[in-house]
């Protein structure tokens, strides 16, 4: 009995928390708490593909940035219809990953990291260079929040901009929970572990991966949009090695394949690099040791040697 | 006529600067499946260190050999005392961001950010006559160099037993293992040439290319182009690849300067697409 | 096992410890209340349409203030500076920083009898970083003002949100012309330039005292490379000269080679390039022939700036500018300022020293007009807007209506002086605005100068 409460009372208490932050914190730290929460959208999106399928991505941020850019190009240029702003921008995240995923997943281990690096490159190349659409290395300033008037909602302040990334946060929570508990997520599972064995079971190893790989990039889409809308602006820098990389650096930290693993992990990097920054110009400096750190004294992450008990409570 | 001879020029000197670059990537990851992306900033370290070797002895030759050997030793000790315990290529991956920040902002503080230049060799100030026109004979230095690089690794890896060695290790690591070959130090040593190699480009690029915080970066995408297109782990691939990659940027800036960049990303795309190892990698 | 536990356990012990000194190192003194939240929020009007009389509306001060009249509070003033200490302009955002550093420090940290607290942060010439870190120093650190920004892309990011939250941004180098002209704003003001102006200059002093009637441009593809080129071509073509050929490299272009190499016969050749770019574009110029033609090279005051004019060596002699400052000038501030920088800072002062050191004089000078009284915003921008300094090391400065700067505009070329490269002052344009020898109305009316990139050949 006590095994099967305990979480739910953690996820209680932990909501509960959640919901209550905003009214002690001063808007500056809701900001900072948007900002985490769309990041651990953004890492549990790419712990499908590292954590469960083994597939390391060096071009997460491809979704993430398209997304944003649509969503951004939309609502600016055109008109600010969430619900249109919304479903274009996951179509084109999703539509990205759809192509990648074809041209990626012809290939494994090392080759797999260099073309998924490779193929976000040309879109940042797009970005940077094609002006007239994309704004160029300024990008595009003054994206207005999506209007949800008819709801009777103002995504204007901080506050209930908060509230609605809570929303979708705790909804991407509840179908990534289904997705991996779920028979797909456990032959995605096989599969890591063993393609050959799962291919002559009869499993189609690459639709499974690939149907994978396109649901990540619709979650990592739908934190591009809300990063989008949070900033009221899109860079360049969204659709960059780097950003992937950070988001790798998320789920590594916290622990691949541990669902809290990645939230953690982007909780601290997101407080790190903005609150680092402000006492000391050798910030860049710091993320680097802290990635060298990592790497080489805890590669299974804050939480691998906590995975067994966790295993107990959240099933993996 | 004279555009075509002038432009061509130019993107030979470029391409034999991106060849230096990218073929210590290209090795590196032939023999040992490693993506460094610390690579551009063997670059940048390597023009650094020979900036100053440059401003105290007024030498070109010495601060490409102080430049070039430093950072050599800086390649070796990072293979030696890090990379080589992970074997997962994710880890290595993020290490290797790890010190593409480190690297970054510790030349930011030695150096400072003011952009550098390192003074030519006297010998190569000027411009000479080309037919019509007027050509900066540095260039023409950096094209001679390439060349030069060239003839050295591919004697290296044909007509040595070192070469051989690698080409046996490239090929089948653990049979060459068990044949008495000294894999790991093998390794290493490649690693080191490798990192001496863009350190060499640095130098030799920071006299016409400026020296600049952020140039790691810039220069690492161009180096994982040229690999990309030539074939992950081919010396002849990263020599064909880089010559065509200065070519088509050097071209695509000249033509069609809006679309810079997409001259040499929309190849590679295409390459991905149609061949994912490359021109000359194998399968 | 266990020592891996404890390994990690101390990584997270470090984070923890770097994060909870967050919110506990600097406690604001003032809780300031969530400016986007409050129900005065600001007029989003503000940012959308041209205010042709800014801050002509007598708004009141935002509630959460409550200010007791006229009477300055006895807290520190706080100051955020907005610079890049990281990336390709790392170098420009220190000496912008240190100049306004050296102001306050001759100055004893107190200005108007208040003392000032400043908050440094990094923009990474990254817009969305910029405002993020704009955020950070208005919602956490409650700062009553920003200055700085290098970049354009960046002050364009964070204007309109400082503006929104009614905090004054004196934008001390960043030149997009859109600042002060289409998005111009009642709490934005520049003491730097609008980036037209400089090849404006160039333009008139080239055609009516050199002669030149035809030339070639070449800018950084980005907005401020087709605002100094197009300033130029402006005032060329407008008095009869004709632009022959436009070439726009890519911003970050450290190989000149295919653009130079390309450059057509001509009177002049006109070039807007920054940093690392105008390093290798002046040895460049040189060694392809076109310097000895000759084809004199004139362009904005960066291409040959005190930081990179020793390292372009021999080429860079005779090049010419036209811009706001030159290094070389030859007033008692300018010399007072040069020498205290490099007697403070080891270096030489530049281009991005001189606004900002002169921005703490322009803050202390509508300051003392509203008795150190910063917290009513609407008064101290009305005091800044009537501040004159008849003595900056640039010469006599003071804001037009739409905030920009009002100062002499310099043609400069290098010389070698005492053994020493500079760049020296040979011609005055006093009271240059940037409208030039149009009037607002009418520099308005015409296409915006980013607009017109590739239309200037005929």
């Amino acid at each position: 009995m006590r095994r099967s409460f305990l979480p739910i009372i953690l996820v209680i208490a932990g909501l509960a928390i959640l919901a209550i932050l905003p009214k002690v914190l001063t808007s500056y730290y809701v900001g900072l708490l948007v900002t985490v929460l769309i990041f651990g959208i953004f890492a549990l999106s790419l712990d499908l593909l590292l954590g469960h399928c083994g597939l390391p991505s060096l071009g997460h941020a491809a979704s993430f940035g398209t997304a944003a850019y649509v969503a951004g190009f939309l609502s600016l240029k055109i008109a600010n219809n969430a619900p249109v702003n919304f479903a274009a921008a996951l179509f084109a995240g999703g539509a990205v990953a759809a192509i990648f995923g074809l041209l990626a997943l012809r290939t494994r281990g090392i080759y797999f990291l260099m073309i998924t690096l490779a193929l976000s490159q040309v879109l940042w190349g797009l970005a940077f260079k094609w002006k007239s659409a994309t704004g160029g290395d300024d990008g595009m300033p003054g994206i207005p929040r999506p209007n949800l008037s008819m709801l009777g909602l103002d995504l204007t302040p901080v506050n209930s901009y908060y509230y609605f990334t809570l929303a979708l946060f705790v909804l991407v929570c509840i179908l990534m929970y289904i997705l991996i508990r779920s028979p797909f997520g456990h032959s995605l599972r096989g599969i890591r572990e063993s393609e050959s064995r799962m291919l002559a079971l009869g499993y189609n190893v690459w639709a499974h991966q690939y149907v994978a790989f396109i649901i990540a990039g619709l979650f990592a889409a739908l934190a591009g949009i809300l990063y989008v809308y949070y900033n009221n602006m899109v860079s360049p820098k969204d659709l960059h090695l780097i950003t992937s990389a950070k988001v790798l650096l998320m789920v590594i930290l916290g622990g691949t394949g541990t669902f809290l693993g990645p939230i953690l992990g982007a909780t601290l990097i997101v407080l790190l690099e903005n609150i680092v920054s402000g006492f000391t110009e050798r910030w860049l400096l710091i993320l680097g040791i802290i990635y060298v750190l990592v790497i080489m004294l805890a590669p299974k992450g804050l939480l691998g040697p906590l995975r067994g008990r966790l295993r107990r409570w959240i099933p993996m | 006529m004279n555009f075509w001879i002038l432009q061509s020029l130019n993107g030979l000197s470029y391409g034999m600067l991106l060849f230096l670059l990218a073929a210590g990537l290209s090795l590196s990851f032939g023999l040992m499946n490693i993506v460094n992306l610390a690579h551009g900033s063997y670059f940048l370290v390597g023009a650094y260190v020979g900036l100053t070797v440059m401003e105290r002895t007024g030498n070109f030759m010495a601060a490409v050999v102080v430049g070039a050997i430093s950072v050599g030793i800086l390649g070796l000790l990072m293979q030696r005392l890090l990379l080589r315990r992970l074997t997962d290529h994710l880890a290595q991956v993020l290490l290797t961001i790890g010190f593409l920040f480190i690297l970054g902002d510790l030349s930011l503080v030695i150096w400072g950010g003011v952009p550098q230049i390192i003074p030519k060799p006297p010998l190569f100030e000027g411009p000479i006559r080309i037919m019509e026109s007027v050509f900066p004979s540095y260039r023409l230095l950096v094209i001679g160099v390439g060349i030069v690089v060239a003839i050295f690794l591919w004697w290296l890896q044909d007509r040595t037993a070192m070469g051989a060695n690698v080409r046996a290790a490239v090929d089948d690591e653990e049979m060459a293992g068990s044949t008495g070959i000294n894999v790991a130090l093998l390794m290493t040593v490649v690693f080191g040439l490798g990192a001496a190699m863009a350190a060499l480009g640095g130098v030799v690029g920071g006299a016409f290319l400026t020296i600049f915080p952020g140039q790691d970066m810039d220069v690492l995408l161009l180096a994982l182009v040229v690999v990309i297109i030539g074939g992950l782990g081919s010396l002849k691939g990263a020599f064909v690849a880089a010559l065509l990659v200065g070519l088509l940027d050097n071209f695509g800036k000249a033509l069609f300067p809006e679309l810079a960049l997409f001259t040499i990303f929309a190849p590679m795309a295409i390459i991905l697409a149609i061949r994912p190892t490359g021109l000359f990698g194998r399968a | 096992m266990d020592k891996r536990i404890g390994v990690i356990g101390s990584i997270v012990l470090m984070i923890a410890l770097l994060v909870s000194c967050g919110p506990g190192a600097t406690p604001a003194p003032t809780p300031t209340k969530a400016p986007v939240a409050a129900p005065t929020a600001a007029p989003k009007a503000a940012e959308a349409t041209p205010t042709a009389a800014p801050a002509a509306k007598p708004t009141t001060a935002p509630a959460s203030q409550p200010t007791p009249a006229a009477k300055a509070p006895t807290t520190p003033i706080k100051i955020g500076i907005l610079t890049t200490l990281t990336g390709v302009f790392a170098a420009p955002g220190a000496d912008l920083r240190d100049g306004f550093l050296l102001y306050l420090a001759e100055k004893g940290n107190k200005l108007a009898g208040r003392e000032v607290q400043v908050i440094v942060e990094d923009d990474e010439v990254k817009p969305d970083v910029g405002l993020t870190k704009a955020k950070k120093l208005v919602e956490r650190d409650g700062v009553n003002l920003v200055l700085g920004v290098i970049s354009s892309g960046v002050a364009l990011s964070a204007g309109p949100y400082l503006a929104q939250n009614k905090k004054v941004f004196l934008i001390t180098n960043a030149g997009a012309d859109d600042l002060t002209q289409k998005a111009a704003n009642p709490y934005i003001f520049r003491n730097s330039f609008a980036n037209s102006t400089g090849g404006m200059v160039a333009a008139d002093w080239g055609y009516k005292q050199k002669g030149w009637r035809t030339a070639v441009i070449l800018g950084s593809d980005y907005a401020a490379g087709w605002e100094w080129t197009g300033g130029f071509a402006r005032v060329f073509t407008d008095l009869g000269g004709k632009i022959i050929q436009e070439l726009y490299p890519p911003l970050g272009n450290p190989d000149p080679a295919p653009f130079v190499s390309q450059l057509q016969k001509a009177d002049v050749t006109y070039v807007f390039q920054a940093g690392a770019d105008a390093l290798s574009f002046v040895p460049a110029y040189a060694q392809y022939g076109v310097k000895a033609r000759p084809q004199p090279l004139i362009g904005n005051y960066g291409i040959t700036d005190l930081s990179i004019l020793p390292k372009q060596g021999e080429a860079a002699l005779g090049v010419l500018q036209g811009g706001p400052f030159a290094e070389g000038l030859d007033t008692p501030a300018n010399k007072a300022l040069t020498k205290a920088f490099k007697d403070k800072y080891n270096r030489d002062a530049t281009i991005f020293t001189e606004p900002a050191y002169t921005a703490g004089r322009m803050i202390e000078k509508a300051l003392e007009a509203v008795k150190g009284n910063i917290e009513d915003t609407d008064a101290f921008v009305k005091a800044l807007e009537t501040v004159e300094i008849p003595d900056a090391p640039r010469g006599a400065v003071k804001f037009d209506k739409l905030h920009n700067i009002v100062s002499p505009f310099y043609v400069s070329e290098v010389q070698r002086v005492g053994g020493q490269v500079n760049n020296m002052a040979i011609a005055t344009y006093p009271n240059t605005t940037q409208f030039f020898k149009w009037t607002p109305e009418e520099w308005l009316k015409m296409t915006p100068l980013s607009e017109m990139k590739g239309k200037w050949v005929k």
